[in-house]
């Protein structure tokens, strides 16, 4: 009896409630529809109120048509540095065109809508897209679901854009064209990892205490880059990933056993037997951070050769430097035992 | 200056400009994030055809426990929907996606042959999980609907009760400590709390309106752990991490399961390490056909369960014989980076 009660009031209770928005799930996605036209582009993004309450001003965990009045120029201002269109690499010019509160008819929930326009100086041959709104400073985690369409209103493409990947290409009635840019990038990738990988320092240190000639060292670095992309390939076939601190720890280990090698046989030999050995170790950790920064799989073999290559350069380079800095020393050193009348 | 001291002066020049190339690429902020696009949907090779069929035959599945998460198309989020069939031939559907999509998974019935639900569950009033019902249940024959004890105001829910109306469909409201068979299964409620609801109603009450009132509905989602001989099962609705730290404490081990739900839809809100851990399942499914969040999937192949996600895979099918579960699933994963996923 208590409890017909109980939901006969709650009833009561909710149809007489105020006609406010009801939310299906709390949630943080938003969507966008892109229209593409010839020169222009009509663009519609919904986000949540969870994303949007920084313009909630009366606190009541929902958007009015008012509070986003009052606040269009600070929306405005905002959304041209996060939302960007480039037609043919170029940005296009925009404009926030409506601004509104509605319920997304088929999830019920409650969003704020803004519609902009887009324009082009030429036809859109290449459109990028650059989502970062609310991703930096309000919410990490939302996620964006894109849409272009075409000019017949076909979906022509369609990607989330979230922390991880906030950039959108798309080539208008083509193929998306080799990601040359990017290839740069991992270029990029592999000799940052060189450069702050202290067993590969080390080993171009010791590499140039050798006794032997600037070219045979570069030989030497040709095999370590070899042996790196063998060692990836090796990774991808086999799926056996080598942590990367692992690596590096056995590249020193490495290092260090072959200058005690010295020490005790004062014997050059192996430098290269040791270059193979140490990019195997490397080019089987590398492979997942290569692949991990979004490389296209069709091309991963290209990738991965140009992420080896960027290894190559920058141990060429610290061979290189390292080398000059040696004969400087040893020659300071020659210089010092010729005065005292040694050898 | 004579040759040789050109000489030294280039080579000296060339070591300072390595120096400051290799010191500018340690030091660049690379932008690795450019997105993957993909093309419009609907590309189903010869091979997903394949198992598009075996998922939708019913004589693959005669005799064993078929679970299968429908692919809910649509250009927004859709929700659950999640159709058991015991080894005997009996059927429950648990939650239905929003109302848009109640078309397609009659559709999906149709292909199964399914014509009589024997059980009809809804886990919360939230559009993308009781919406479809309303279609459904002028489709099809509904035996039976459990759902939580607990008005809403959407148009999802009235249009579902409404038609559950038109139809007679009896009713029933379930918290934690019923329990109920379907066939062969038995299934046992774990969650919300007894008088728990009144509790959330109360709450809602409080917040009027926005973020919050959802979050309590998601709260209180009913949690079904269903048992087939050695196998357990556990369906968590849209429970949040804060509701699973809870039934961790209250039900331990008995949460210890081979298949397990991903909890609102694969949202970072759900699955904490320790959920995980506890459940320890073989396979885990999360129904969402946009998003996915990489944190969630890392977190369930980082205790070696199996994850798929109908973004990904489309629809999948997990068996059971009572031992031995396994998956099917319509697609392969092919949009994270090969290794991103160990245990796939």
């Amino acid at each position: 009896m208590r409890r017909t009660l109980f939901c006969l009031v709650l009833c009561l209770g909710i149809a007489f409630r105020s006609a406010g928005p009801c939310s299906a799930h709390p949630f943080n996605n938003g969507y966008t529809y892109i229209h593409l036209h010839e020169n222009t582009a009509d663009v519609r993004l919904l986000l949540p109120f969870l994303v949007m309450l920084q313009y909630d001003t009366n606190h009541n965990q929902a958007i009015s048509d008012d509070e986003l009045k009052a606040q269009q120029e600070e929306i405005s201002a905002y959304m041209e540095s996060h939302l960007q269109l480039f037609g043919n690499l170029r940005p296009m010019t925009y404009s926030l065109t409506g601004l509104k509160s509605i319920i997304q008819e088929e999830t019920e929930d409650p969003m704020v809508e803004l519609d902009f326009h887009f324009q082009s100086d030429s036809p859109i041959d290449k459109l990028d897209v650059v989502y970062d709104v609310v991703l930096a400073d309000v919410d990490p985690d939302h996620q964006n679901f894109i849409q272009i369409f075409d000019g017949q209103g076909k979906v022509a493409l369609q990607q989330v854009v979230d922390k991880y990947a906030h950039k959108l290409e798309y080539v208008n009635g083509g193929e998306v064209r080799f990601p040359v840019d990017f290839l740069a990038l991992i270029a990029v990738l592999g000799v940052q990892q060189a450069v702050k990988n202290s067993a590969l320092l080390l080993f171009a240190a010791w590499l140039c205490i050798q006794p032997v000639r600037l070219r045979a060292l570069l030989k030497t670095a040709l095999v370590f880059a070899a042996a790196g992309l063998l060692g990836s390939i090796l990774s991808f076939r086999s799926g056996f990933e080598l942590p990367q601190p692992w690596a590096e720890w056995f590249g020193i280990a490495l290092v260090l056993s072959l200058a005690a090698a010295m020490l005790l046989r004062r014997n050059a030999s192996g430098h290269r037997f040791a270059a193979a050995l140490l990019g195997g170790a490397q080019g089987l950790a590398a492979f997942r951070s290569v692949m991990e920064a979004g490389v296209p799989g069709e091309y991963k073999m290209i990738f991965l050769a140009v992420f080896h290559l960027g290894m190559l350069l920058a141990l060429t380079g610290m061979v290189y430097v390292l080398y000059t800095l040696a004969a400087v020393l040893r020659g300071k050193v020659g210089n010092r035992k010729k005065e005292n009348g040694i050898g | 200056m004579n040759p040789s001291k050109w000489k030294i002066a280039a080579k000296w020049v060339l070591v300072l400009c390595i120096l400051f190339a290799l010191g500018a690429a340690a030091w660049y902020k690379a932008d690795f994030n450019i997105a993957k696009p993909s093309a419009a949907p609907d590309d189903t090779d010869k091979a997903d055809q394949a198992r598009t069929k075996e998922i939708f035959d019913p004589a693959k599945t005669k005799g064993l426990l078929a679970i299968r998460y429908f692919y809910l198309p649509g250009d927004v989020a859709q929700g659950d929907c999640i159709l058991i069939q015991s080894p005997d031939g009996k059927n429950m559907l648990i939650d239905s996606g929003n109302p848009g999509v109640g078309p397609a998974v009659v559709n999906y019935l149709n292909q199964l042959g399914v014509n009589e639900i024997n059980i009809a569950l809804n886990t919360h009033p939230h559009s993308d999980h009781i919406g479809g019902f309303a279609s459904i249940a002028k489709a099809k024959k509904i035996d039976q609907f459990y759902m939580e004890n607990v008005p809403y105001s959407s148009n999802a829910y009235t249009g579902t009760l409404a038609a559950l109306r038109v139809k007679n469909v009896p009713i029933d409201y379930l918290e934690e400590g019923d329990s109920f068979d379907l066939g062969d299964l038995h299934f046992e409620v774990l969650s919300p709390g007894k008088g728990d609801l009144a509790k959330a109603v109360k709450q809602r009450k409080q917040d009027e309106q926005g973020d919050s009132e959802a979050a309590i509905y998601n709260y209180f989602s009913l949690v079904v752990k269903m048992t087939y001989k050695n196998n357990a099962f556990l369906f968590g609705g849209d429970i949040y991490q804060d509701r699973e730290q809870e039934l961790i404490q209250k039900y331990g081990s008995k949460l210890d399961v081979d298949f397990a739900h991903v909890d609102h839809h694969g949202w970072n809100t759900s699955s904490g390490y320790e959920w995980i851990k506890t459940l320890s399942p073989q396979f885990a499914v999360a129904s969402n056909n946009i998003f996915s969040t990489l944190d969630v999937m890392k977190r369930y192949d980082n205790y070696k369960t199996k994850i798929f996600i109908t973004r990904f895979n489309g629809n999948i099918m997990i068996t059971s014989d009572g031992s031995k579960l396994k998956a099917i699933t319509e697609k392969d994963q092919t949009t994270l980076p090969p290794g991103f996923l160990k245990n796939q």
